[in-house]
């Protein structure tokens, strides 16, 4: 009697849970793991995915799909048809959508709504730009015997672990979205050669595609948006005063380690002004060019590598107001200290920022000239 | 005439001594059941308790210093003959200068008895007992001698660095290397008989001045209440006095070392000695104290330490890990990184039944391969070995009846199993890992989560002997984590665990400070 009492509770409690309704096997499992929409010429929306096989004598590891439909939902059901297993969304390790359909589907955001209203699926998996038709990706079969998710996570992964493209989960681009004070900022992937990450695909507010930043406009960008990797690598021909033979080769390289952003935003007369200072020390990596690195040539090393990277930034920051785009997030400064202008220009942050003065001061200092003299 | 009436005491007398039910106190003797003094009445009562014995021995004699007639009468086989030969016989029938019969005879024990009861008694434990006609009442000599075992290092509970003597059948024995750690007069023995056919001896073995009284009430009491007619294991005590008997957990610890078990007293516990059987039981004990082994003291505390989490991460490992790929392959994939995902999913793929179904084969398999190894003689044990490993190991994944994954999960948590030091401890969690992994099948990480929950409340609502079993880690004694998960330097463990409530907390002064040896 008193037994049956004590397990009455934790019976109680069975009661709560979820029973095995939703129980799936892994191997009845067709797991997607590359989702892609891309949009054809005659404007018809097409879905693809790419599941693995899991039998070991297959030559194939992964087979690919493709089926016509207007939403993500609608695409499944389709996907079942073709698939042994059960086919679901559960493990998509990237997102890819086609540059067209960025290009010309204004609101393509809206296809994305399944991920975040079905708590099944995962919403940490990454969002890539393909520059090309998806089927060029899909029909791809990586060289070193992978599958495609795996090539693409690779790429991603490596290129982002330098700081060479922005990295962004679908979590990630959700905020971007629905963010008045930034605009979202993905990776950009293209087929030339080999599977290649392009650097970073640039998109307003409401996600159209408006340009792209090549690695080293990357680099600037996660830098400013301090979510940089420890190092950021820089290399460039240095001014011919500071070489004894002009005609030879110029270039320099330096890691840039360290980095301090300070961002301080003013408001004038309506126009919204800021003021990013960045302070990073130099490893010398790479040096083409004989030069004694002592006490005068150093400072006026140090004063080009500032010049340079001042530049550079000045080029990013004039082609993103040129775009009318804010990736880096200015707004959110913005918003923060003034709050009131802020909110009057909320809806079209991207017109005001591209009005805004942006004053960038750099301070390179060179820490380490390397083993060799 | 005469005998009939001696025959009915007879009987009365061995009915009374083994009888259930009818009377409750069995040795309600009055005065009319003593030796009559008259050797002839008196062996005839004798021979009539115990007919159809034929190793009792009764030994008609005449003792020369008094010429009294006597006889001697003991069981053979339970009585050392030398001492029967060289130490009563022989002073009896030659020995002329004195004229009293006890002081000749050179045996260390030597009781008087007049009832018929504790005489009986004391020829089924080994004495031999002298009528002399004409004497009021019986020598009793205490010249046990059954066969015995060796003193031999403890098989169940072995140690690199403890002591080489584990505890045998014979109580004294078991008492007397208790002692050798504790040679002091506050370690008290309170002795207590259970079983009416067996009349076993319990000794619980204390230090009065440290261990906590009221603990020892409930200890004499619970084994007072027993009234069975045989108890011939100390688990099989240990069943009968513990708090919880529904419980899968054991409330009470058995150790076969000596070393254990004094170490154990000096905390404030109870060590319980049963006649007759290789292991004694320590009570009241929390669940930490089923992870402890007498190694962790004679190791660097640091060693010990990492050995301990080892030992708590091999606990979780051994209920939860089957029930966890369970779980993880039929509800939540997704969980798994992507590579793994694809690797596991590789042999699954050609798994042709479900990963409970694979789960449960290969744990029973395990679990009867482990059986087989405990019962069987060592020489075919081995084949044991061979068999598991190769047929079900190996031939089973080739197969592809089971996957390689399985077989890597069976694997760990057999070896996880295999870390913890006591053996009753194994035998709950192992029990434990089935219902974990039916959870599993049925409702995958909720089913895990409850099965910990329900686990968690069991342990914490345990008791053992009132001092609660899930301290110190619920109810929290910071004071006791000194010596659970991890294992503290010695010299830094100045006081007793609070958990057996000891009546003396202090182990010791403090002989280090902070800085020395830096």
């Amino acid at each position: 009697m008193t037994a049956a009492r004590k397990l009455l509770p934790p019976l109680a409690l069975l009661l709560l849970l979820t029973g095995c309704f939703d129980r799936l096997d892994m191997e009845d499992a067709s797991m997607s793991l590359v989702a892609g929409i891309d949009v054809e010429e005659n404007g018809k929306l097409y879905q693809y995915t790419s599941i693995p096989i899991f039998a070991k004598n297959s030559k194939r590891k992964s087979q690919s799909y493709k089926v016509q439909s207007t939403s993500l939902r609608q695409g499944r059901g389709k996907f079942d048809n073709y698939t042994v297993g059960v086919f679901n969304g559960r493990k998509i390790q990237v997102l890819v959508v086609s540059k067209r359909l960025i290009e010309t589907e204004h609101a393509w955001f809206r296809f994305m709504d399944v991920y975040f209203r079905d708590g099944r699926n995962p919403i940490t998996s990454h969002v890539i730009v393909f520059d090309g038709p998806l089927s060029q990706l899909y029909e791809y079969t990586p060289t070193n015997q992978t599958i495609l998710p795996i090539a693409l996570l690779g790429v991603v992964k490596s290129t982002s672990s330098r700081s060479e493209s922005v990295k962004t989960t679908l979590q990630e681009l959700h905020t971007q979205m629905y963010e008045f004070g930034q605009t979202p900022a993905v990776t950009e992937v293209e087929l030339k050669q080999d599977l290649r990450v392009k650097g970073s695909a640039l998109l307003a507010h409401d996600g159209r595609y408006v340009a792209s930043l090549d690695p080293k406009e990357s680099a600037l960008l996660l830098i400013l948006k301090k979510k940089n990797t420890r190092t950021v690598g820089f290399s460039f021909e240095v001014p011919k005063e500071l070489v004894t033979d002009p005609e030879g080769s110029r270039w320099i390289s330096f890691t840039a380690e360290k980095i301090k952003v300070k961002i301080r935003t003013a408001v004038k007369g309506g126009r919204f002004s800021f003021d990013i200072r960045v302070r990073m020390a130099a490893g010398l990596m790479e040096k083409q060019f004989p030069a004694d690195i002592q006490a005068e040539q150093k400072r006026k090393l140090e004063a080009a590598c500032t010049e340079y990277v001042k530049k550079e930034f000045e080029k990013l920051l004039d082609k993103l107001r040129e775009n009318k785009v804010d990736p880096i997030g200015l707004g959110i400064y913005a918003r923060a200290y003034h709050y009131g202008d802020f909110q009057k220009v909320k809806d079209h942050w991207g017109e005001a920022f591209s009005e805004a003065d942006v004053n960038v001061a750099v301070d390179v200092k060179i820490t380490d000239e390397g083993a060799v003299k | 005439m005469d005998l009939l009436r001696l025959l009915g005491i007879g009987r009365r007398i061995a009915n009374t001594a083994s009888g259930f039910g009818k009377r409750k106190s069995g040795y309600g003797y009055g005065s009319s059941d003593c030796i009559s003094g008259n050797l002839d009445n008196d062996l005839k009562l004798m021979l009539a308790l115990f007919t159809d014995t034929p190793d009792l021995n009764v030994r008609p004699l005449t003792i020369r210093a008094t010429g009294r007639r006597a006889a001697l009468v003991y069981l053979e086989g339970l009585t050392d003959k030398n001492s029967i030969n060289n130490d009563i016989l022989k002073p009896l029938l030659q020995n002329v200068e004195d004229g009293c019969e006890t002081t000749s005879v050179t045996v260390g024990r030597l009781n008087r008895m007049r009832r018929w009861i504790d005489i009986q008694s004391a020829v089924l434990q080994g004495s031999s007992i002298l009528f002399v006609d004409g004497a009021a009442d019986a020598q009793v000599h205490g010249t046990e001698g059954w066969p015995q075992r060796a003193i031999e290092d403890p098989q169940v509970e072995t140690s690199l660095k403890g002591a080489h003597q584990g505890f045998v059948e014979t109580l004294d024995q078991n008492i007397a290397l208790i002692r050798r750690y504790l040679p002091h007069r506050n370690l008290k023995i309170k002795e207590q008989r259970v079983g009416r056919r067996s009349d076993t001896r319990i000794c619980t073995v204390y230090l009065d001045d440290v261990a906590n009284m009221d603990t020892l009430a409930q200890i004499e009491g619970r084994i007072g209440k027993i009234d069975i007619d045989v108890i011939i294991n100390s688990g099989e005590l240990s069943e009968l006095i513990e708090d919880d008997p529904y419980s899968p957990f054991p409330q009470i610890l058995l150790t076969e070392r000596p070393d254990t078990a004094a170490s154990q007293i000096i905390q404030g516990r109870f060590v319980i000695v049963v006649d007759r059987s290789p292991s004694v039981l320590v009570a009241p004990v929390s669940f930490a104290s089923f992870f402890q082994s007498v190694d962790d003291y004679s190791t660097r505390w640091s060693i010990a330490t990492f050995i301990r989490l080892l030992r708590f991460f091999a606990l979780l490992v051994a209920i939860f890990l089957p029930a966890f790929y369970i779980a993880v392959i039929s509800f939540n994939f997704e969980l798994i990184p992507l590579r793994l995902l694809l690797t596991i999913g590789e042999y699954r793929g050609i798994v042709p039944i479900s990963p409970f179904l694979e789960a449960i084969f290969m744990e029973l398999t395990l679990e009867m391969m482990r059986e087989a190894g405990v019962r069987l003689p060592a020489p075919v044990g081995q084949t044991v070995g061979i068999v598991g490993g190769i047929v079900i190991g190996q031939a089973v994944v080739q197969a592809g009846l089971i996957s390689n994954i399985m077989v890597i999960v069976v694997a760990f948590t057999a070896i996880a199993s295999f870390i913890l030091p006591n053996f009753d401890m194994v035998a709950a969690v192992r029990l434990l890992r089935f219902f974990m992994m039916i959870g599993a099948a049925l409702f995958g990480i909720f089913g895990i989560m409850i099965g910990f929950m329900i686990l968690i409340a069991h342990l914490i609502s345990l008791e053992s002997f009132g001092t609660p079993f899930g301290s110190p880690f619920a109810p929290v004694r910071f004071a006791d984590w000194k010596d659970t998960m991890v294992r503290i330097p010695l010299w830094r463990m100045r006081k007793r665990p609070v958990s057996t409530k000891p009546a003396e907390l202090d182990r010791q002064v403090a002989h280090r400070t902070e800085g020395e040896g830096k």
